[in-house]
């Protein structure tokens, strides 16, 4: 069975970014495009939003904002 | 590149969550004041180190955002036409690589510069190590490490800055944009961020820049592969952002906040009260002319008192908010409360200009710029009035003790409650106010959201003090010069009546004569009935009549509409003139006898009515102005004004109609 979802502490590569040039600009200024680096971080279910961690900067997005992102665990 | 060396004024820039700030406090000192930007009310920080200007610029994340805060420092570094001003570019020690980024855009415009490499006990932490002379080669310019927390390094900055050392950075990626004709390089960067050429290009550029960050970074900083710090903070959210203890943390802080605001800031309130009523008592002994004993123990001594009475509030609640901002907890708290503030139209980033609230409308007002959804921030902007402010503080702080005696037995006490539950209206009819202006509203709404969480770390003290002298002194200066003046006009017109002093001995003899409850009514009462205040309470009694306030509750009420806070100032100067005894505000209010009725006239109807007013009127002109400042008309503002003064009324009036 093919894992669909990241658990906490594991990381992954930015593969592609499904959205318009707005969606890509909003991730540019968080730091985040095609290649950048991310680990999943404590997200309780209550918050709605998905914690991760980029370079060394937390970081929080919505969940509809991250669904947006392909990635691949690494 | 070598640059000028005579520099009049430095600009801090830098990201959000650098240690501008603290920077900014350890170079100015006391020696600051905060001003508007050309014209706008971007809140812009000013200080002087010795004869320099150093100016605190909002926190920017890209050359390319475009909150208006943002806007705002771009424009600072956009500006070509002054040669003597030179930046000092600020980076997060924990977030050296990603503060790289920005850097690498401002480098690009070719001003002279130091870089700042703040936290520097972070890196240490971190297991970072800078080589700070490659650092230097490959940037372009001087490099030092600080940490504006502990004031470690400062004094090398200092010489810095006193020596004028600045210098011309490397340029990152101007060649992306830059343009080769008739042997001469011609910039196309700048002209790049004033008209933006294309995403593409854009994404281009980033990653370009990102490939030589990353290069500078292997070359000139050795780092480790995990980073405790961050992986602490990350340990700590397990617990503040937890679903049930990181809820009950949240609730927990902010009863605290409410209560401390209210126990430990009623002692120093009561030496105040107390001994300026003592001073008042000694002038009243004065050899000297009536008028101008009366002029100083009735209308100034109580108008000082009535300014300073609100310092130990405000102060402790800045103090405790500056507390959770500089530990990281605040960040914590838009978190948490972001998934609730969505179901009104909001996020979690509007809690810190909703916070920002409690302290004072238009610092909140003016921090709504920090919010990239135009929906969000117009929302917000007409609905903050509605949170509780600090003029709202010592209306509340005094009518709360009329209705409730302290318990000082108890550190949980119902007066501390009765605050906490107007806060919480307060709250609710701000949140129901905006749910409504999104819904209704046409302004347009931005899709994404992100929240920057910084790590953990231990307060600032030296920079939340300097907020807290800043932000008292400037309640002082602004809202005392209001009151003050105020209280001397509230005591020409109540010691001057136009029917002579002969009709008001004969009305005191005639009520007296009635006996019963009328023979205790002094002379002084009589002499304020018959006043020109007197008269101007009168002639809108019978619109107040409903909601249980009398003439004297009118005359402060309109009053009060200059500024809140002046309320409790107008009482206090009207039964400081109507009473021969110098007793309290607060005991003076609960001798106060209703002449119809013979009952207490700050009963418990009449008080929650008054109350019930006071969280809804927007009873403050500044306001007003900074509404209308922020917004571009005065439609909302004059919205706002109407529609909350209707609520105030009716909620007040159905409270004294079912109470009374």
């Amino acid at each position: 069975m093919i894992k669909t979802k990241l658990s906490e502490n594991e990381r992954a590569i930015i593969i592609g970014l499904r959205g318009n040039a707005d969606y890509h600009t909003f991730m540019m200024e968080n730091g985040m495009t095609i290649g950048s680096i991310f680990q999943i971080t404590y997200s309780p279910k209550f918050l709605g939003l998905q914690n991760i961690k980029v370079g060394n900067k937390l970081l929080s997005l919505r969940l509809a904002e991250f669904e947006k992102i392909e990635w691949l665990r690494i | 590149m070598a640059a000028d060396m005579s520099f009049t004024k430095i600009h801090l820039v830098g990201a959000p969550n650098s240690g501008k700030s603290s920077l900014f406090n350890q170079l100015t000192g006391l020696n600051q004041k905060v001003g508007n930007y050309g014209g706008v009310t971007v809140e812009v920080k000013t200080g002087k180190f010795g004869k320099i200007e150093v100016v605190d610029l909002p926190g920017l994340r890209s050359m390319h955002s475009g909150n208006p805060d943002e806007q705002i420092t771009r424009k600072f570094l956009l500006d070509t036409s002054n040669s003597n001003e030179a930046f000092i570019y600020v980076a997060n020690g924990s977030l050296l690589e990603e503060s790289l980024m920005l850097f690498s855009e401002i480098a690009d415009l070719q001003k002279p510069i130091l870089f700042v490499v703040n936290f520097k006990d972070e890196l240490e932490k971190n297991k970072i190590v800078v080589d700070r002379a490659k650092f230097e080669r490959l940037l372009g310019c001087p490099v030092i490490l600080i940490n504006s927390i502990s004031g470690e390094g400062i004094v090398e900055l200092q010489n810095h800055l006193t020596e004028g050392k600045f210098l011309i950075p490397n340029a990152f990626c101007r060649s992306t944009f830059d343009t080769f004709s008739e042997g001469v390089y011609q910039n196309g960067y700048l002209k790049h961020l004033i008209k933006p050429t294309s995403h593409n290009a854009r994404e281009l550029d980033f990653q370009k820049r990102k490939k030589i960050i990353s290069l500078f970074m292997k070359t000139a900083v050795q780092k480790e592969e995990n980073t405790p710090l961050v992986d602490l903070s990350r340990k700590w959210d397990k617990v503040l952002i937890h679903p049930v203890f990181g809820v009950l943390i949240f609730l927990s802080v902010m009863y605290l906040t409410f209560q401390a605001v209210f126990a430990v800031s009623s002692y120093p309130m009561d030496w105040i009260d107390g001994g300026f009523s003592a001073v008042s008592q000694w002038i009243h002994g004065f050899e000297v002319a009536n008028w101008l004993k009366s002029l100083l123990a009735d209308a100034i001594v109580p108008g000082i008192a009535g300014v300073l009475i609100f310092i130990p509030q405000i102060a402790i609640l800045f103090l405790l908010l500056g507390i959770l901002e500089h530990t990281g907890y605040l960040s914590r708290i838009s978190l948490i409360s972001d998934s609730f503030l969505k179901r009104f139209g909001l996020s979690g980033k509007s809690i810190i200009p909703l916070m920002s609230n409690w302290a004072c409308a238009i610092p909140a007002i003016m921090s709504t710029r920090m919010l990239s959804n135009p929906r969000e921030r117009m929302a917000l902007i007409f609905a903050s009035p509605l949170m509780t402010c600090s003029a709202r503080l010592p209306v509340y702080a005094i009518l709360i003790s009329v209705l409730i005696p302290y318990d000082d037995s108890k550190f949980f006490g119902a007066q501390g409650l009765a605050l906490l539950a107007l806060y919480l209206l307060g709250v609710a009819a701000t949140l129901i106010i905006a749910w409504i202006f999104t819904r209704r509203t046409s302004v347009q709404e931005n899709a994404f959201w992100s929240m920057e969480l910084p790590v953990y770390r231990w307060p600032n003290w030296r920079s939340i003090f300097i907020n807290v002298y800043q932000k008292t002194k400037s309640f002082i200066i602004e809202a005392g010069k209001i009151i003050f003046a105020i209280s001397i006009l509230l005591w020409v017109l109540s010691t001057n009546s136009p029917k002579g002093s002969d009709f008001i001995d004969q009305q005191h003899a005639e009520i007296v004569a009635k006996g019963g409850h009328y023979a205790s009514v002094s002379h002084e009462s009589i002499a304020m009935e018959y006043s020109y205040m007197g008269y101007i309470g009168k002639f809108i009694e019978p619109a107040i009549k409903p909601l249980g306030y009398d003439w004297k509750i009118g005359i402060a009420l309109i009053t009060s509409f200059a500024a809140r806070e002046v309320f409790v100032g107008t009482l206090s100067t009207i039964y400081s003139i109507e009473s021969e005894e110098d007793k309290t505000i607060v005991e003076k209010l609960k001798a106060e006898v209703n002449r119809g009725t013979g009952e207490p006239r700050f009963g418990l109807a009449t008080v929650i009515s008054l109350l019930l007013f006071y969280v809804f009127a927007l009873q403050c002109m500044s306001t007003l102005a900074i509404v209308r400042k922020e917004t571009g008309s005065w439609r909302y503002a004059i919205y706002q004004f109407l529609l909350f003064f209707a609520m105030a009324y009716i909620s007040a009036l159905a409270a004294f109609q079912i109470l009374g």
